[in-house]
């Protein structure tokens, strides 16, 4: 058979047998459709098995909506209960320019309430952009109710936090800064973080198609714990009148900067701090480099060789180890030689002169000679035991422990024992140098220098932070003699001159410094640093008041540049703190 | 039986059905019942999302006032702080720092001072106690003065 006679032959019996036929269709369906319900399968496992997870989020997602309920940071209050540093609730204002139907009619009716023009919001609410943008932020609640009040639809308001200083921007770096995240990045905002920031809550509930809260859905929340209150040492009025007078001193001798602090020796407790140059914590700007220097705290964190202010400690050391006597006289010679170096007064004087004299001339020949007749290893024990080489413990960031070489730590020459008597080759914070100074203030007991004394929660329960005792460094005995030096510094003048420190009708004790500035190979030819150190009233002293005057242009001196500083804002705190004035006589006696 | 034939039953002997509640009057009862339970179900769920909405209201307008409220005890603070004090006086009262200053010393030591308030205070707490003692039979029975 050919061919074509076979294929005619198979059409026909197919022809001939249509159950046969049939029968093919229906496989052929059959496996369409079984093949249609495999992939089915197939994709309904994807999604129900494979795609599980992805899809139960999404479904949570469009249905539960987690809201983060920030917590409020603590409110830091001075002693007096003034607050520095709070937290204030604004609203802002945004819209999603997508579902805002006519811009320019929105743009208008905002622009009123906002004092904007029409023409900038109608342009931010016609860029066609799903996602929200801000309009305008921290409006006040007179605004917020304005706009509730214009009914418009598509625009939200949203709370906002913001950190406010009703005392405006004082003690600056000591409260520090907090970011837009609510973490505090430096100062008591900083150190006091874990206390001050809270934890924030959560909302998890089901939401209507609008994102609204269902009123009968299911809800799960968690309330924010808000931060707690800090109450501090400083006193506002007491940091008003530093910064005041530091301002005034800087002006005064167009200086680089400064530092005063103001502490109470019996507690340690700091009742102002004070630096410049400074920032505004109104309007910090974190993105300029230029500007991080001034977010640290140089009074805690900058060492400075303290120069004559030093010979206070060095006075002690010898006085307390009965080398030397107030009124004990060695022979000065214009010069003193010691390890290999030769040390020299700034006015040549030569003949005998008494530890009183040595203070109240400052004279860098006498300290050498009471460090080097104390001896090294009972010289920098007191240097130690004064809380020098090591930070002090204040309940600030960044404390710096200064630079302390000895003969058994650093590169140490037997010269250094003559130089570091009057503040030379040793580098001090202001915070080490005035609690060195309120010790001798306080009877010999040194104290823990601290500005945070209480931290509240809201139930009103407090944790507080007493005075806290390091040690005795001295004598009462050589602290009352110290003392009596010190007013003598200020009180009696050698060349006849008044002394710039004195406060009329007080008694003050106090030393002055003008040290030089180390740089690489030696010292500046220039610039010094001015400083004056000292308290009041010496007989019963209510504070220590340390000023540091950096780079003062018209004078070196710390006499002239530091002094008046002292007595200008010990003048104001003995009348805030009602102190009558000391007769002078009784009082010496 | 032939159509059109009818045996009449004598009167006393008519069997009266026995009257039941049937299936239908139990579904009638019981959808009654359902639709009632429903409209009041319905009723309530309403009355209780009407409340949560005004729960949520009330809870924005107390948001809105804490936030004020926030607001104005900073303007407080601001007004209360020693700058402006010291502008307001020196701009506005033409005040300054004083020119002389005079300490009085009076006979009474500021101990002896305390001392007197404390006196006194004791003296307001007691009298303070002896009220909170009194109850009203008492009162009730005390001869007047």
């Amino acid at each position: 058979m050919s061919e074509t006679g076979r294929n005619e032959a198979s059409k026909n019996g197919r022809r001939g047998n249509p159950i046969e036929e049939q029968r093919w269709r229906l496989y052929t369906l059959m496996a369409i459709v079984l093949a249609c319900i495999l992939i089915l399968v197939a994709k309904l496992f994807y999604l129900q098995v494979v795609q599980h997870e992805h899809f139960l989020s999404m479904a949570r997602e469009e249905h539960w909506r987690e809201t983060t309920v920030p917590a409020k940071r603590g409110t830091i209050w001075d002693s007096k209960g003034h607050r520095l540093a709070t937290n204030v609730t604004y609203e802002s204002l945004y819209a999603v320019p997508s579902q805002i139907d006519d811009p320019g009619k929105t743009a208008r009716s905002l622009s009123a309430v906002l004092n904007e023009p029409a023409e900038k919001i109608a342009s931010l609410l016609s860029s066609h952009q799903n996602s929200p943008v801000l309009i305008k932020g921290l409006l006040d609640s007179q605004q917020a109710q304005e706009i509730r009040n214009l009914h418009l639809g598509n625009v939200y308001l949203e709370p906002q936090f913001k950190r406010a200083y009703p005392e405006g921007s004082i003690a600056s770096q000591l409260i520090g800064l907090v970011g837009r995240d609510n973490v505090g990045l430096s100062g008591l905002e900083s150190e006091y973080d874990e206390d001050l920031a809270g934890k924030p809550g959560s909302i998890f509930a089901e939401r209507d198609t609008g994102g609204d809260e269902i009123a009968l859905g299911s809800r799960q929340s968690r309330p924010p714990v808000d931060g707690l209150d800090v109450v501090l040492t400083i006193d506002r009025y007491v940091q008003h009148v530093v910064e005041r007078e530091l301002d005034a001193a800087i002006r005064a001798h167009n200086a680089d900067g400064g530092t005063i602090i103001v502490l109470e020796p019996t507690t340690g407790a700091v009742l102002a701090l004070a630096n410049r140059p400074t920032f505004d914590l109104n309007d910090p700007d974190l993105f300029q480099p230029s500007r991080v220097p001034l977010y640290r705290n140089p009074a805690i964190s900058d060492v400075w060789e303290p120069g004559s202010v030093f010979k206070i400690v060095t006075m002690a050391a010898g006085l307390d180890t009965n080398t030397v006597t107030p009124d004990f006289a060695f022979d000065n010679k214009g010069y003193f030689t010691y390890g290999g170096g030769t040390v020299r007064n700034v006015t040549t004087r030569i003949g005998p002169e008494t530890m009183t004299q040595v203070l109240q001339r400052s004279s860098n020949i006498g300290a050498a000679f009471v460090s080097t007749s104390v001896g090294a290893e009972k010289f920098y024990q007191y240097v130690k035991s004064f809380g020098f080489g090591q930070p002090t413990g204040i309940d600030l960031p960044g404390e710096s422990p200064g630079i302390l070489r000895t003969p058994t730590q650093g590169p140490w020459y037997p010269f250094d024992l003559a130089t570091n008597s009057f503040g030379q080759g040793i580098s001090v914070t202001p915070i080490q140098m005035i609690t060195a100074v309120a010790a001798v203030a306080n009877g010999g007991l040194l104290m823990k220098p601290y500005v945070v004394s209480q931290v509240i929660d809201k139930q009103g329960k407090v944790r507080r932070y007493d005075p806290t005792i390091i040690r005795q460094v001295i004598s009462p005995n050589t602290a009352s003699a110290l003392a009596e030096m010190l007013v003598a510094v200020v009180e009696q003048a050698e060349d006849g001159q008044p002394k710039q420190a004195k406060v009329p009708g007080y008694l003050v004790a106090g030393k002055t410094g003008t040290a030089e500035i180390p740089v690489a190979g030696g010292y500046k030819e220039t610039d010094t640093v001015a400083s004056f150190v000292g308290f009041a009233p010496a007989e019963r002293p209510r504070f220590v008041v340390l000023v540091k005057i950096n780079s003062p242009k018209d004078t070196p001196w710390g006499e002239q540049a530091a002094a008046p500083v002292f007595r200008q804002v010990a003048q104001q705190l003995l009348l805030y703190y009602r102190i009558p004035p000391s007769g002078t006589q009784s009082a010496r006696r | 039986m032939s159509p059109g034939f009818v045996r009449a039953l004598p009167i006393g002997h008519r069997r009266i059905p026995k009257r039941s509640l049937g299936i239908s009057a139990i579904f009638a009862m019981g959808l009654l019942l359902t639709t009632l339970f429903s409209l009041l179900y319905l009723n309530q769920a309403s009355a209780v999302a009407s409340a949560g909405y005004d729960i949520k209201g009330l809870e924005d307008q107390k948001t809105q006032l804490q936030i004020r409220n926030e607001q104005l005890r900073l303007k407080l603070g601001q007004l209360q702080s020693l700058e402006r004090i010291e502008k307001e006086s020196a701009n506005r009262l033409n005040m300054g720092p004083p020119e002389k200053l005079l300490f009085v010393s009076i006979e009474a030591s500021p101990e002896d001072g305390s001392d007197a308030h404390a006196a006194s205070r004791d003296s307001i707490r007691q009298e303070t106690q002896h009220k909170n003692a009194s109850n009203w039979w008492e009162e009730f029975w005390r001869p007047s003065d």
